[in-house]
């Protein structure tokens, strides 16, 4: 039983504590914490979008974001033109609601839709660079310049996305005519994120999973194997974008309010931070560097706003340079290199392995 | 038509001609060992049959259907062809098992990663493979902390999981000791027996242990071809090894 | 018609301005193969020594040029020998890590000279009229700077020795390190040129565009599609792409909204690319 219990990544007891502490929590937060958790919720829920894709496939796309707002403005029209023609377009002299909103009224549509609306634009973008030939870092340039594109489009289009304002007055998540109270919406939230936590972790450790990784590390031995890495590649990236836009969804009840700042490169900047300082590929750390992060960020930046992005993008550069997997993944990485210690017999475990003379011929290998 | 056939294929790269129509027949079950100098287009010619590198002219045919300029991945899973490269070419963070299951042969469109269960018959076929590599033993070891030689194993095994029709070896014993080469030559007769192989070789001992016809290639050209006794004796092939040497020493 | 010329013409200086700022870039990413983030921040630096220097000190404008082109040099000097050189060969660290320090870039300026836009004269006022139509003398003189630049750029890369020691050093590392080439010294000095130009951009910038702590994430993704277009690692091939795509910009955009037009060119790049992913103006494949 120890002896398994060794084998189990540390991050599964992460995982454990993690969720354990976020379900007893309303028991001893105040209701405005509980608020505040909620929302570290659904950034652990978009954290966790791109983990899968960059940390499983090695991905880095530097524009998540504007599948998270994707999802959140399709939900936002829908909400907003509910009653009719809106009140941000009526000041444009719009009388009568768009077509293409005119589809979102119907809201179990709409929330489909946002999650189909980023899978799409993720398909026809994956589509075209995952089938080039191009070198690996377009991908970077090209989500980082389609994430400032949107971001700039929905800046501009006031009259049919509220411009820099953004759209406000959304409402909460009802039952019947009533609204959910703060608790229950929090373990709506909790129960949402259990679930894509869970269906992230099938995801990894399926075959799929598996393959995706050997993507990342040996994408042409794959191909000579009779894979084709681009249907994996395209797979994820709108399986990505899908929950992400899922994300920005459960965005909209608890801040009632979305602005282009929430499609664009710094709101993409931010779950990178989170990645890179919590550590990618295993999933906990994506989950502890939103959660932390995203804590410090409400404790301080009310006060110390301008030090505290300094301070951010000060603890990113040395996670990065001394610390490049994060902080799980360094966790991580010290027990995974131990396992191939105790593998080539040269750490002594409580059942003694001998050490073998074939063991020293090959150099040790490390991660 | 030969199981495998190149017809007058030519690969010319920026204007440098690393293969000059060439034309070369396998037959079915075959294993055809190719020789020749650094340099004359070996390597290239199983480029070409993997789908790596499309020739600039000419045609390779497989099992009748054309293949010419396919991608890597067709020719390798609808069209079978394993190919062992020229290091080990592996997944160095997997376990030995684990390579070789990524390699199994069924399971490698998207849907099918998704479906994908492991039950007795895939573990037996696994178990058995492994066996056969003489790496069970160390099934749960990750890949980079073999020996070059199991690495070499290793990646034969991930060939065979393929259950390829054709397959295609890269000077399978580079870095081995001898009693290493003698091993793979025995594993090569025993595991690829009705298989079609085409190997590439420089280690004329391994050559003379496995080979049934020799083609032995000469600055993108196709010098000679034989038994292994034939064109031992033949006298271009002699000149061209005996003439590099007579270079070297001017 | 005289809308689509003077466009035209105008979209020429857009394209100077373009073509420095991505000129950096394809120095330090298509040689070098490092992907700098902060490349807009430097581009930021620059802008804003220049408003130092003409606004505040009341120097002349090619001085805050000088001094722009100087001040960014040293700065990439500095962050090559502390942050490139550790992370050498390792693409998402380097990503990761000059993401970062654009981050601390911008808060830094943020927090010293506050968030507003800072005023920068233009040097020389008025314009042309060429048959009716306003050209700007800026406007050309941003051209002439931009091919003056681009001339001098070819004749280090082609006519120097350590131009001929950095393409060295780019097709063949450890062979140029066998023959005797400092190549740890030729990256930094070519990191240090792509920064430098990046601050000229920014002085150039600054008399016609809001100077402001966020201004280089605007650039930075100009830039990129530009040297992706022009094939990564072409000098040529970048002035060229800088060219077409500021042209087609700026015509769009006097029929309709300049965003679109920039939506617009970047689909048709992301397309283009898929054919084409050496850029339109390689003949080499990497």
């Amino acid at each position: 039983m120890m002896k398994e219990m060794k084998n189990i990544g540390w991050d599964k007891y992460i995982d454990v504590l993690l969720f354990a502490f976020l379900i007893g929590f309303p028991l001893v937060g105040s209701l405005f914490r509980v608020e505040m958790m909620s929302k570290c919720i659904v950034y652990i829920i978009f954290a966790l979008s791109l983990d899968i894709l960059w940390g499983s496939a090695g991905l880095m796309n530097l524009g998540q974001a504007m599948f998270f707002g994707l999802g959140g403005y399709v939900l936002a029209l829908s909400y907003a033109a509910r009653d009719g023609v809106p009140a941000f377009m009526a000041g444009f002299g719009v009388t009568e609601v768009p077509w293409f909103m005119q589809i979102l009224q119907n809201t179990p549509l709409a929330v489909l839709l946002g999650m189909v609306v980023p899978g799409v634009v993720a398909g026809l973008l994956g589509y075209f660079i995952f089938t080039s030939k191009v070198k690996g870092v377009f991908f970077n340039i090209i989500t980082l310049s389609l994430a400032s594109l949107i971001e700039m489009f929905f800046n501009n289009q006031q009259k049919y996305t509220g411009g820099a304002n953004g759209i406000s007055g959304l409402p909460p998540i009802t039952i019947g005519s009533e609204p959910l109270s703060i608790t229950a919406h929090y373990y709506l939230m909790l129960a949402v994120g259990v679930l894509v936590y869970l269906f992230c972790r099938w995801l990894t450790h399926s075959r799929f999973g598996m393959i995706l990784r050997s993507v990342r590390d040996n994408e042409s031995r794959l191909q000579f194997l009779g894979f084709n890495p681009a249907a994996f590649k395209l797979t994820i990236f709108v399986i990505s974008g899908m929950i992400a836009g899922l994300s920005g969804m459960l965005y909209i009840p608890i801040h009632s309010f979305i602005s282009p700042g929430n499609i664009g490169v710094a709101f993409s900047t931010s779950v990178l931070v989170w990645l890179a300082v919590g550590g990618r590929g295993n999933l906990t750390g994506a989950m502890v560097g939103a959660f932390l992060i995203t804590w410090m960020e409400s404790l301080l930046s009310e006060q110390f706003e301008n030090v505290w992005l300094l301070l951010l993008g000060a603890a990113m550069l040395a996670v990065v340079m001394f610390f490049p997997k994060g902080l799980v993944g360094t966790l991580l990485d010290w027990q995974y290199n131990r396992k191939i210690d105790r593998q080539m017999g040269l750490v002594q475990t409580d059942d003694s392995v001998e050490l073998r003379e074939s063991d020293f011929a090959t150099a040790k290998g490390k991660v | 038509m030969a199981f495998l056939e190149l017809r007058d294929v030519s690969v010319s790269f920026s204007g440098f001609l690393a293969v000059d129509q060439v034309s070369l027949s396998v037959e079915k079950g075959e294993t055809r060992v190719v020789i020749g100098p650094n340099g004359a287009g070996k390597t290239t010619i199983i480029d070409m049959i993997t789908g790596k590198t499309a020739p600039t002219s000419g045609k390779v045919f497989l099992g009748g259907a054309d293949i010419t300029g396919c991608s890597p991945h067709e020719i390798a899973g609808k069209y079978k062809v394993g190919r062992k490269f020229q290091g080990p070419n592996l997944f160095d963070f997997l376990s030995v098992y684990e390579n070789v299951e990524v390699a199994l042969a069924g399971h490698s469109s998207v849907l099918k990663t998704f479906l994908y269960r492991k039950n007795k018959s895939i573990a037996d076929e696994i178990k058995t493979i492994l066996e056969q590599i003489n790496l069970y033993g160390k099934r749960d070891v990750i890949s980079t902390s073999l020996s070059h030689g199991e690495r070499q194993w290793l990646e034969m095994g991930m060939v065979i999981a393929q259950k390829p029709q054709l397959i295609t070896l890269d000077e399978p014993t580079a870095g081995m000791t001898a009693d290493e080469t003698y091993k793979t030559g025995e594993m090569i007769k025993t595991m690829m027996k009705d298989k079609t192989v085409i190997v590439v070789e420089h280690d004329i001992d391994f050559v003379e242990q496995i080979a049934e016809t020799v083609t032995v290639l000469h600055q993108g050209k196709v010098l000679a071809e034989g038994t292994f006794a034939e064109v031992k004796r033949n006298p271009k092939v002699v000149q061209v090894y005996l003439k590099d040497d007579d270079e070297e020493v001017a | 018609m005289e809308l689509l010329i003077s466009q035209s013409i105008n979209g020429l200086s857009v394209s100077a301005m373009l073509f420095i700022t991505a000129l950096g870039l394809v120095i330090i990413f298509g040689l070098m193969d490092v992907v700098n983030m902060a490349h807009g921040e430097f581009i930021m630096i620059g802008a804003y020594v220049t408003y130092f220097v003409t606004t505040v000190f009341h120097f002349p404008f090619l001085v805050a040029m000088l001094s722009a082109f100087l001040v960014t040099a040293l700065l990439g000097i500095v962050i090559e020998v502390t942050l490139i050189k550790r992370l050498y060969g390792k693409v998402a660290e380097t990503l990761l890590a000059t993401f970062a320090l654009s981050i601390i870039l911008q808060q830094l300026v943020r927090m010293a000279f506050g968030p507003e836009d800072k005023f920068v004269g233009l040097p020389m006022e008025g314009s042309f009229s060429l048959q009716g139509i306003v050209i700007p003398h800026y406007n050309v003189f941003l051209i002439a700077v931009a091919l003056g630049i681009l001339a001098a750029t070819l004749a280090l890369f082609y006519k120097t020795g350590f131009g001929m020691q950095l393409r060295a050093v780019t097709k063949n590392r450890s062979m140029a390190q066998c023959l005797g080439v400092n190549t740890a010294r030729i990256d930094t000095l070519t990191f240090a040129c792509g920064s430098g130009l990046a601050g000229l951009a920014g002085a150039l910038i600054a008399p016609v565009k809001s100077v402001m702590p966020s201004m280089g994430s605007y650039y930075i993704v100009d830039g990129f599609l530009t040297v992706v277009l022009g094939g990564f690692a072409s000098i040529a091939g970048t002035a060229a792409s800088s060219v077409v795509i500021s042209e087609s910009v700026t015509v769009m955009a006097g029929y309709i909204s300049e965003i679109t037009a920039k939506v617009l060119v970047f689909l048709i790049i992301i397309v283009l690319i898929r054919f084409k992913p050496e850029g339109l103006f390689t003949s080499e494949k990497r």
